[in-house]
């Protein structure tokens, strides 16, 4: 057992309001620089749609993540050889389009403007070019299903969703649409880490965020490719790749990611997950269906005593144990089960999570009205019996989180539901009747796990939501650089390697 | 670091220049001979007999005498049609601006003191033309080791697209040297910058340079080629067969997945 820590954001989708506050706050903090303009390393997608980069869940278009074949598995971009064949010329890259053409708006106008009979308007211009443009895209084009005939209905995970349910989601009484906040996953089998030419990314072993050495970034773009979530921006001003880094100057100081931190909804999560990397290859080789039951596998128990002793001598400090114990992220993921990966078929084994969102009853219309086909005393178990009536297609979630498994999905909406019932039982109606202790029982809950769930998703402090582990960056400061006290002072001032007189 | 220690050398230096003057003239001792056999014996020959046609004798030549007119040719090189001793030469004598004063005044105190090697020893013995190509390609390894000559010149166009081409073509070196005698003595000490650091530790053997010499005056009636430039041809060739190809590929480059989508509107 090779025990490590990796720190985790759990997303709860059941509460995102696609307020895109996120996204702002990361491209202020990193990405507001030339050449980054596109970047998003955290966006919202609304679902369904084709997100962003357009269309990058479909893989036979830009190959991105594993694949099982003969050999084992192996990049979906390309094998050894047509790897070194295709060194200098990634046939799979996402174009300009995919992304969009970065835009300002031509303010001077407005203030510069000769006297005229009509008000001055600031026009589009590219960001590359200046030139004025028609804007074709931009990071959330589809938002709240705009361009939905287009867009959405061009959702790769719409595939295999009956097209008759298609059809019924297309009618305007029926629409339905949740979102998908995306930053990188920092896999524990990342396809970036393994594609890259120069060796220049990696994965921390302290906390499994996954980097970008820029010193040794050539520019060959296989990770961009090569990463299922095109997570993998390249900077076209300095020639680098660069990803989200998942904040960890906020984190080593005890911060939550600046994402994170500014949700509105409160949806994120961020805890450590001890995880055996001794496992992972086997994790990734798993057949489909038993794809997020091996990763759940290869998460570690952290009140196991075999799991603490080893853990332990692998170099994990007390502090880091201490918080996986208090991790959020464990208790939704391994201990109640309410957590997945987005798209365990890519077998990078993902390490962000997301418990999916609920959704309404189909409704009908009848004679103009639109009504539901069920008694308003029975709608809450009406739902829990009848889970291929929610809006949000079951088959659909289970395309975004368990590779077509719908019986997961179920699962996980039961508990969810259940939990929702009982409090509201219990709340509303003051006493919990026989029926719903039986809805219990069948969703494979308790009362006390549903109030623990209750209180963790509805009831958190800061302090609960984010469990960071002490970093004890003095202590690698110490032995990077010699003083602490004089690192603190350098901090900030441009330097890759401790700046030294003469040199 | 480095800079600052390169800033005080420059300083210190200039200052123990102004303060202590080098004596002009006290130099070390300058051996004429060894400047002499190192930049001279492989034309004029290290008897100072020079080659006849091509580079004219020391030995008995009252121009050496003038110690102004042989600084001056060494400082400005000599060529064209020169009269020594009732003989015409037609050789080309390069300029020596690397040498020092000292090494100038010695070398012509060594000339003009006309005690030059004695001539037995600077006879060869006649070449084997075959034996010589053998070496110049490399199928006879030369006996201290230095490259093939093949590694750079070719000579005679004896490889496919002309061989190599990092130095001159050989083919007509006898006829421009002034024949057979004067390459084998260029060889002693290889004229040119390039040559000179390879051929310096692993010399080229008496026998070994006469053989080069006597294959070398072989085919230096042989036209390099008769035809046009075939490595310029091929390539031309290779590059419109490409060009072609390349239009008869299909236009398969793929479109982007938002293009296909927008498409469709």
């Amino acid at each position: 057992m090779d025990v490590r820590a990796h720190m985790s954001m759990l997303f709860h989708l059941d509460k995102c309001i696609g307020c895109h506050t996120c996204s702002v706050a990361c491209k202020n903090l990193w990405t507001d620089r030339k050449g980054a303009e596109y970047m998003w390393w955290n966006n919202v997608e609304t679902r369904p749609g084709t997100g962003y980069p357009t269309g990058w869940e479909d893989q036979e278009h830009y190959r991105g993540g594993w694949e099982k074949n003969w050999v084992g598995v192996e990049l979906k971009l390309h094998s050894r050889p047509q790897g070194l064949a295709n060194l200098f010329y990634n046939p799979a890259l996402p174009e300009l389009d995919d992304y969009y053409e970065p835009f300002t708006f031509r303010y001077e106008d407005l203030f510069n403007a000769p006297e005229g009979e009509h008000q001055p308007t600031a026009i589009p211009i590219s960001a590359i070019t200046g030139d004025p443009i028609d804007i074709q895209a931009g990071p959330n084009w589809d938002d709240d299903l705009s361009g939905s005939n287009i867009y959405a209905a061009n959702d790769p995970n719409m595939v295999d969703v009956a097209a008759e349910v298609r059809e019924q989601m297309s009618e305007i009484e029926r629409v339905v649409f949740n979102y998908l906040p995306r930053i990188c996953n920092h896999c524990l089998n990342p396809a970036c880490v393994a594609a890259c030419p120069s060796g220049a990314i990696y994965k921390r072993g302290e906390d499994g965020v996954v980097l970008v050495n820029e010193d040794k970034c050539r520019a060959w773009r296989m990770c961009v490719s090569a990463c299922p979530y095109k997570k993998v921006y390249y900077n076209w001003s300095t020639g680098k790749s660069e990803k989200c880094i998942l904040c960890f100057p906020r984190m080593e100081t005890g911060q939550a990611p600046a994402c994170a931190h500014s949700c509105v909804g409160r949806i994120r999560y961020m805890g450590v997950l001890l995880y055996d990397a001794d496992l992972i290859q086997w994790a990734a080789e798993g057949p489909e269906e038993e794809l997020f039951d091996r990763q759940n596998e290869v998460i570690l128990d952290p009140f196991d005593p075999a799991v603490i002793a080893a853990a332990k001598e692998n170099g994990i400090d007390d502090g880091t144990m201490a918080a996986a114990q208090k991790s959020p992220a464990y208790r939704f993921v391994k201990e109640w089960k309410l957590a997945l990966p987005l798209h365990a078929e890519y077998r990078t084994i993902a390490m962000m999570f997301y418990i999916p969102p609920l959704s309404p009853v189909v409704s009908t219309i009848e004679e103009g009205l639109v009504r539901l086909d069920i008694s308003p005393e029975q709608i809450d178990f009406e739902l829990f019996q009848g889970l291929e009536k929610a809006r949000l297609p079951i088959k659909y979630l289970a395309n975004l989180f368990s590779a077509g498994n719908e019986e997961v999905i179920e699962k996980i909406l039961r508990k969810m539901l259940a939990v929702r019932i009982y409090k509201r039982r219990q709340s509303v109606e003051g006493f919990i009747d026989e029926a719903t202790e039986a809805m219990i029982e069948s969703a494979g809950t308790t009362p006390e796990e549903i109030e623990a769930i209750y209180r963790l998703t509805t009831l958190p402090t800061m302090q609960e939501r984010f469990v960071f582990p002490p970093y004890h960056r003095e202590m690698s400061a110490e032995a990077m650089y010699g003083d602490p006290l004089a690192r603190k002072g350098e901090t900030g001032l441009g330097y890759t390697a401790a700046p030294k007189r003469g040199a | 670091m480095r800079r600052s220690l390169c800033l005080a050398l420059i300083v210190g230096g200039t200052a123990a220049v102004m303060l202590f003057p080098p004596a002009v003239g006290a130099q070390e001792e300058v051996d004429g001979r060894e400047v002499f056999l190192t930049n001279c014996s492989a034309c004029h020959q290290g008897t100072g007999v020079g080659v006849s046609g091509s580079f004219p004798p020391l030995v008995g030549n009252d121009r050496v005498q003038d110690t102004e007119y042989v600084k001056t040719v060494l400082a400005e090189g000599k060529s064209g049609p020169l009269d020594v001793l009732g003989v015409s030469y037609d050789g080309e004598m390069p300029s020596f601006p690397d040498l020092s004063v000292a090494e100038i005044d010695a070398v012509i105190d060594y000339i003009q003191a006309g005690v030059f090697i004695p001539a037995e020893t600077g006879g060869l013995e006649p070449g084997d033309a075959a034996r010589g190509k053998d070496l110049f390609t490399g199928s006879d390894r030369l006996e201290n080791g230095a490259p093939a000559c093949a590694s750079c010149h070719t000579a005679a166009g004896f490889q496919a697209l002309n061989g190599p081409a990092l130095g001159p073509d050989l083919t007509d070196v006898a006829n421009r040297y002034g024949g057979e005698e004067a390459v084998a003595a260029a060889l002693v000490s290889p004229p040119s910058a390039t040559m000179q650091p390879l051929f310096t530790d692993s010399p080229i053997a008496d026998q070994e340079r006469a053989d080069l010499a006597a294959y070398l005056a072989s085919v230096s009636n042989v036209r390099p080629s008769g035809g046009p430039d075939v490595l310029l041809l091929g390539g031309a060739l290779g590059a419109i067969a490409l060009f072609a190809l390349m239009l008869l590929a299909p236009r398969s480059r793929r479109k982007g997945f938002a293009r296909q989508l927008r498409s469709q509107r």
